[in-house]
């Protein structure tokens, strides 16, 4: 799982430098883009309106010599050189002017099939109708105007003229500042269509901006947090080496200790053989040795094969109901037998109430607790009590010394296997698997066990057994 | 020739076999069930002897078992050579043995070493040699 992170972290980091990469790329591809477009357009446009604004000075400079020849035709005598010429240049002028009018409709009408955007397509399209109202009112000043020239009494025709003729200027004018005014208003509104797409592109860069610099913070809370859980798989490991180095140096301590447990009854074996066969001592004597070292011998691999037993969960217990303190008598009965006359046990019971329990593996335990409290008083009294609780319904058995106590590193790993060492002292008497026996015993009961220094001195060992339920309790009475 | 030996050795069964043999070899026998003991014994003698000779040990032999609860035989053995560097020790061990001659620093040469199991013959063999 721990690795899997580090994969996914690796993935997120690099996924997110992609995103920000690609967004960055996309803003400012599409900003070339917009440029060249924009730039295009304005190009486009001011190429369109110049040859139209061309065609408008044209006609209007073509108009004014139309007339000036008008005024000449109708000044000199129809048979002199000057009136064939001034005739001659106003029908070429009137093909001129008629001519650019007809390519700036061409024009106009082009530019409006093309035209990019809906308002130029509009302006073009209104130039076209200016061009035709100018087409049409060309046409009657020509009309007029070739009347005058045939006709001989003019004054009114000439009059309506100079009217036509100022209306057409105006009308010439007014297209030409329509157009101006289309060219400013298209250059103006993709100055303002720029302009809204540059904003668009700041935002675009402000965002990636901002999720750049959130990835940043996000990879970095990524990294404190890889640290940090670094930091704790590491103490975590050193921890557990710990544990193992502790539990290697008690494993060589027990296997130090066994061995010697096991090598120490040989030496005796070797010399009761010895002692009969020489009949120093007599044969029974040197059976009896044997047997009590043989049986010291089968204790140590019971000890081994129980601790193995606990350790797989494979304790099976033969229960069968007993009363407690015809049990505790016994044992202590045996457990004074052999020891210092400066140490009294002493019992001090409860009600004798029934249990329903491993009768051998409790007196095991009981004799365990008590041969401890023997070994580490050398003068004292050992006081053996059993408690009713009917709260929890159970029987709390409590074994009290007066000895040395506990040392206080050694307590909180007492139950532990392998725990031997205490006061400094090298003692050879313990395989330290007892208490670990102990524990795992009255564990697989359903009870508990603790160990506690009195205040007063000595130590206290305590466990307790469930009671059997009340229903069997009072059958049984 | 008598001798006086202190056994040390917290095995009953053990000490019992030692005694019964020395005594039956017409030796004198003190024993000592633990490493503590075996010191206090020893210092005992030693108290009691003084007005007779300064050099003299007060056994002959001390037998040591090394691994004894309070104190182990080697612990008793640098105490008693440390009052009587000429004491005559012989470790009885049943493992150890090489750590054992190895520490602390140089073993005196009053020290001997009998590898557990022996036969008690050996023991007597080597006790009177």
């Amino acid at each position: 799982m721990r690795v899997l992170l580090f994969g996914k972290t690796s993935f997120k980091i690099s996924g997110s430098v992609g995103i920000i990469i690609l967004l960055l790329g996309i803003t400012i591809l599409f900003g070339l883009y917009q440029m060249s477009k924009v730039s295009d357009e304005i190009v486009t446009i001011s190429q369109a309106y110049e040859p139209l604004q061309n065609k408008l000075h044209n006609i209007k400079f073509y108009q004014s010599n139309q007339l000036d020849y008008l005024g000449k035709i109708k000044s000199v005598s129809h048979d002199s050189d000057e009136y064939r010429k001034a005739v001659e240049g106003f029908w070429s002028s009137s093909v001129i002017i008629k001519s650019d009018i007809q390519q700036a409709k061409r024009l106009a009408e082009t530019g409006s099939t093309v035209a990019t955007t809906a308002s130029i397509e509009t302006n073009l399209i209104s130039t076209h109708q200016s061009f035709v109202e100018i087409e049409q009112s060309y046409d009657e000043i020509e009309r007029l105007i070739s009347e005058a020239i045939s006709s001989q009494d003019d004054q009114f025709l000439l009059a309506q003229i100079e009217v036509k003729n100022q209306q057409l200027m105006t009308k010439i004018d007014e297209t030409s500042n329509d157009i101006k005014a289309f060219n400013e208003d298209s250059v103006s509104s993709i100055e303002g269509y720029e302009q809204s797409w540059l904003s668009i592109q700041i935002a675009i860069i402000v965002v990636v901006g901002g999720i750049a610099i959130f990835l940043r913070r996000f990879i970095n809370q990524i990294n404190t947090d890889l640290k940090n859980e670094i930091q704790v798989k590491t103490s975590a490991l050193q921890e557990a080496n710990k544990k193992l180095q502790d539990l290697d140096r008690k494993k060589n301590e027990f296997i130090s200790i066994a061995s010697h447990e096991l090598k120490s009854p040989i030496q005796p074996i070797f010399g009761f053989a010895e002692l009969a066969r020489a009949g120093d001592i007599d044969q029974k004597e040197a059976w009896d040795g044997v047997t009590t070292l043989a049986k010291k011998l089968q204790d140590l691999t019971t000890d081994v094969l129980d601790v193995t037993r606990i350790e797989s969960n494979r304790l099976s217990l033969f229960r069968q109901k007993f009363f407690v303190n015809d049990l505790v008598a016994e044992t202590a009965k045996m457990m004074r037998t052999g020891i210092s006359n400066d140490i009294m046990i002493i019992e001090d019971l409860d009600e004798n109430v029934e249990i329903n329990a491993d009768k051998q593996r409790v007196e095991q335990v009981l004799r365990n607790i008590i041969t401890n409290a023997v070994k580490f008083t050398s003068k004292g009294t050992i006081t053996i009590q059993t408690r009713l609780d009917k709260e929890t319904s159970e029987l709390v058995f409590s074994v009290r010394d007066s000895g040395l106590g506990i040392p206080e590193e050694i307590l909180p790993s007492i139950f532990e296997k392998f725990v031997t060492k205490s006061h400094g002292l090298e003692n050879s008497s313990g395989n330290g698997l007892g208490l670990f026996l102990c524990k795992g015993i009255i564990n697989a009961h359903g009870g508990r066990i603790r160990a506690y220094n009195n205040p007063d001195g000595g130590a206290t060992f305590e466990f307790s057994l469930p009671l059997i339920q009340k229903e069997i309790i009072s059958f049984t009475n | 020739m008598t001798l006086h030996i202190l056994v040390a050795e917290d095995n009953v069964f053990t000490a019992t076999q030692y005694t019964k043999v020395l005594e039956k070899n017409g030796h004198i026998v003190t024993v000592a069930k633990d490493g503590e003991e075996c010191l206090q014994m020893y210092e005992r003698e030693l108290a009691n002897s003084e007005f007779e000779s300064i050099e003299k040990s007060p056994f002959d032999v001390v037998l040591l078992d090394n691994n004894m609860p309070k104190k182990s035989g080697a612990e008793v053995a640098k105490e008693i050579l440390e009052k009587r560097p000429n004491q005559r020790i012989i470790f009885a061990s049943a493992y150890d043995i090489n750590s054992l001659l190895k520490s602390p620093g140089k073993m005196s040469d009053s020290i001997e070493v009998l590898e557990k199991p022996f036969s008690l013959g050996t023991m007597m063999s080597k006790i009177q040699s």
